[in-house]
């Protein structure tokens, strides 16, 4: 019950209670007579409740049973001992005020045995019949105060418990908090708001490398860096602004704290005790993050920085580049690329590469790639493109498969290097080589033509006197049928004799693009050997051949090389004719070296070759003999080298001459 | 026509000595053929009355050799060089070795079969009489200077261009001459020149 209600609304004696119906005040009177009892029930108002008694023990049962309150007690004249039981009701605890009525001239005399009894409270008071008048307002008076005092020792009292439970309760908590804050891995301080630290955890002095006694009182700012501090303020005197989102602020701390330190701070307002404004700091020491993130960005950034680079390399490079995917479809592009080929890195993305090969080439890049590459192998390609505007480039191409170890073939890197011009000169080279090949074999077949002449002469010989004699013998009708038969088929053996020269002799002074055919070189060797059987007989000069059987092939111009070997043995004939006759020795041999060079030595045993002249015999225009253009050698050696091959010469032990060229073989 | 005299044939090659031999055959003409100069030594004794046809291109000896072969041994027989070279250097030495006839394969086998014949009817000496001389002396009277600086260069076996060195003359100059030379002399072969050339040497003689 609030004490408020308790008290008397003003000008107005009616006690309330919290229904707000009137309050009876329970009055006991006790062998009060007659008189007394009229005279205060009709003074009094309804306000008292008063409950006549003529016996002290029934007094005492009732106010041991009665539940509601009894606020005031008046004893008769008539009692004998007032007193004691004044005393009594004060041992029972019940806290009620005693009217004690007394005669006028026994009024004093009471007053001062009350103010001596030692058990008697001071709400014990004697009032003089004299003044019986006076008692009802009096008694309403005390009963009030009874009231008042009841209702505000209850108040008292309820308050006084929860005090009681509050400081029980308050300890515990306080520790909960205090060891939490201590043992979070977070700082936590309490500022006021000019930042001055009020309070800090542990872990907080830790973080800013502070003593509680340095951190007490001191501004928090000033355990940040100089250039820190404003923001910090900030941060602080803008906790306080109302609904305010706040986001965590890093801080660079390192030059305080004397380590590589970066801490994350939040700032909460707070209000302490004396209600004065405040900040809660929560520190969180980021450090291996911030560093985490540093490198990550220093990664990134070297990344972008090295992406740039290559992108830029990949860009500004000479060669043209070509990404394609597992299907050959080109994804990327350079710059080179659009360059060489004319066309936007738009207009080729998502084609094929194939799309863009010369058709000369198609067959064979086809091939290429669909055949996997070898792991380490190198290869390089010599392809035809046709560009934008129809022309024809030839690049040397090195593509790079790209195999992922888990996703298999990514794709293939291409790099084109532009050998158009390269071609350009090396086909001008070439057709000169060829051009001075032709006018070379032309010039042999003129230095051969008595040979060759003869050789013709044979079958047309035969051919002439037998046909003659068949002519004849069918005129004179002599003979017979099969010896005629038998003449004519000769006939016909050594047309097609004469003809076998003829084509060969035609063939070796064509005029024609380099081929590049499958050539046996034991074979060429018997060719050409055969092709200087006469001239050979006639030096009577045994050719002694050592050819080194099951040799692998060669590519190239089978009269090119038919040429070489021409060139060669007819050098040596020649230089084996101021050789006594019974010691002339030619020798051919074929072998293969280790570097899958096929070898052919022409080996004589002629005048040799001066070491004078072995420097110069492959130069052009460089002869020994009266009638020579020296050509011979320097246009052999360029054909062997149009073929991938070398050719030398040394002064062999038989202080002869030995030549050899070299051509490289290919796989069956 | 059987006169009892044998065409003998030395040529290395078979197609050639079958062709040859065929060829006499067809014109009523006995042969024999020899494979190698050696083989006709070796069956010399045993040979009859006839002429050689002697390859000059063969291994070991060849036709010009075995014709001083046979001079040594004092063989009397009548000799057609056949050669498949048309070297005057060889038909001069030919000639100079007492060959009665030089012929170049490939052969025109007529103008071979008439040769041939001269010989067997011993008409070759007739060819050296003073009437064939005379004409071969009229018909080198007609050479000009130059023309017959350049015969005697050919016939003393020298090459066009060793001759057009010498006199000073351009190659082309020379060939010029050698077909002129062949057109005054009425010469249908390099042999023909070297014949006449020869005929006219012995008559100066």
């Amino acid at each position: 019950m609030a004490i408020e209600k308790l008290l008397p609304r003003s000008g107005s004696a009616v006690i309330t209670d919290q229904e707000g119906t009137e309050s009876v005040g329970n009055v006991i009177l006790l062998s009060v007579g007659p008189g007394v009892s009229e005279l205060l029930t009709v003074a009094d108002m309804e306000q008292l409740c008063f409950h006549e008694m003529t016996s002290a023990n029934q007094m005492f049962y009732e106010l041991q049973l009665l539940k509601s309150a009894t606020d005031a007690l008046v004893l008769g004249v008539q009692l004998k001992e007032p007193v004691r039981i004044a005393q009594r009701i004060n041992s029972m605890g019940k806290d009620i005020p005693i009217v004690i009525l007394t005669e006028p001239e026994r009024h004093e005399h009471l007053k001062q045995a009350l103010k001596f009894a030692p058990f008697v409270s001071n709400d014990v008071m004697p009032w003089s019949t004299g003044e019986l008048e006076e008692l009802p307002a009096a008694l309403l008076e005390t009963v009030r105060r009874t009231k008042t005092r009841r209702s505000y020792r209850g108040s008292v009292a309820a308050a006084q418990k929860r005090l009681v439970e509050v400081r029980r309760e308050q300890p515990q908590i306080a520790r909960y908090f205090d060891s939490l804050l201590e043992h979070v891995p977070i700082g936590v301080l309490n500022v006021d708001i000019q930042g001055a630290v009020l309070g800090l955890n542990w872990r907080a002095g830790q973080i800013l490398n502070i003593t509680e006694r340095e951190a007490l009182g001191t501004s928090l700012a000033d355990f940040f860096p100089a250039a820190e501090r404003q923001v910090l303020k900030d941060t602080i005197a803008q906790c306080v602004a109302p609904a305010r989102q706040r986001s965590p602020e890093v801080f660079d701390i390192s030059k305080v704290v004397g380590t590589v330190r970066f801490v994350e701070l939040v700032v909460s307002s707070m209000v302490d005790r004396s209600g004065r404004l405040g900040a809660t700091v929560m520190l969180q020491d980021v450090t291996a993050k911030v560093r985490a993130d540093q490198d990550r960005s220093k990664a990134e950034e070297a990344l972008r920085t090295s992406e740039q680079r290559y992108r830029e390399l990949v860009q500004a490079m000479s060669e043209a580049l070509a990404l394609t995917d597992d299907q050959h479809r080109i994804t990327f592009v350079n710059d080179s690329f659009c360059r060489m080929f004319g066309y936007t890195s738009d207009e080729v993305a998502n084609k094929h590469l194939l799309d863009f090969v010369h058709d000369d080439y198609r067959e064979a890049i086809h091939k290429c790639m669909s055949n996997p590459q070898k792991a380490g192998e190198v290869a390089r390609y010599e392809t035809a493109w046709l560009t934008k505007s129809g022309n024809k480039i030839y690049t040397l191409t090195s593509p790079k498969q790209i195999i992922d170890p888990e996703k298999g073939y990514l794709g293939c890197l291409g790099v084109f290097t532009d050998i158009t011009e390269r071609k350009k000169i090396e086909g001008r080279e070439r057709k000169h080589m060829m051009e001075l090949a032709h006018v070379s074999r032309v010039t042999t077949m003129g230095e051969m033509s008595s040979q060759i002449a003869h050789e013709l002469a044979q079958p047309l010989t035969a051919i002439a006197g037998l046909s003659t004699g068949c002519i004849k013998m069918l005129k004179s009708n002599t003979g017979d049928r099969d010896e005629i038969l038998g003449s004519l088929t000769d006939i016909r053996e050594q047309a097609s004799r004469a003809r076998e020269i003829i084509v060969r002799l035609r063939d070796f002074v064509r005029n024609d693009e380099m081929q590049h055919i499958r050539i046996e070189l034991n074979e060429l060797v018997r060719t050409v050997v055969h092709l200087v059987e006469v001239e050979s007989r006639w030096h009577s000069l045994p050719v002694k051949l050592e050819l080194c059987e099951s040799l692998p092939a060669t590519v190239g111009d089978r009269i090119l090389v038919e040429q070489v070997m021409l060139n060669l043995v007819h050098n040596a004939i020649e230089a084996l004719q101021e050789t006594e006759q019974h010691k002339r020795k030619l020798t051919i041999r074929t072998s293969m070296t280790e570097a899958r060079m096929l070898q052919c030595e022409v080996v004589d045993c002629g005048p040799g070759i001066s070491d004078q002249d072995l420097e110069q015999i492959f130069q052009p225009f460089f002869t020994t003999k009266p009638a020579g253009m020296g050509m011979g050698l320097a246009i052999t050696r360029s054909i062997v080298e149009a073929h991938g091959g070398q050719l030398s010469a040394w002064r062999n032990e038989q202080d002869g001459a030995t030549f050899r060229f070299s051509l490289p073989a290919v796989n069956n | 026509m059987d006169t009892g005299q044998t065409v003998y044939i030395v040529d290395d090659e078979e197609p050639v000595r079958k062709a040859l031999r065929f060829l006499t055959k067809s014109v009523g003409l006995k042969s024999e053929s020899f494979e190698t100069a050696a083989a006709l030594l070796d069956a010399l004794e045993r040979l009859g009355p006839g002429c050689l046809l002697l390859d000059v291109c063969m291994p070991d000896m060849g036709g010009l050799e075995l014709q001083l072969a046979l001079r040594e041994r004092k063989v009397e027989i009548p000799v057609i060089i056949v050669t498949g070279h048309a070297d005057i250097a060889i038909a001069v030495q030919a000639m100079k070795n007492g060959a009665s006839d030089f012929v170049e394969k490939p052969i025109d086998s007529e103008d071979l079969l008439e040769r041939i014949q001269q010989c067997l009817s011993n008409e070759a000496r007739s060819r050296c009489n003073v009437e064939s001389r005379k004409q071969a002396v009229e018909r080198l009277a007609s050479l000009s200077r130059r023309e017959r600086q350049v015969m005697e260069g050919l016939v003393a076996g020298k090459r066009n261009k060793q001759i057009a060195d010498e006199l000073f003359i351009s190659f082309r100059t020379v060939e010029l001459h050698r077909a002129s030379i062949k057109v005054k002399l009425k010469a249908k072969s390099l042999s023909d020149i070297v014949r006449i050339a020869l005929l006219a040497e012995n008559l100066d003689q």
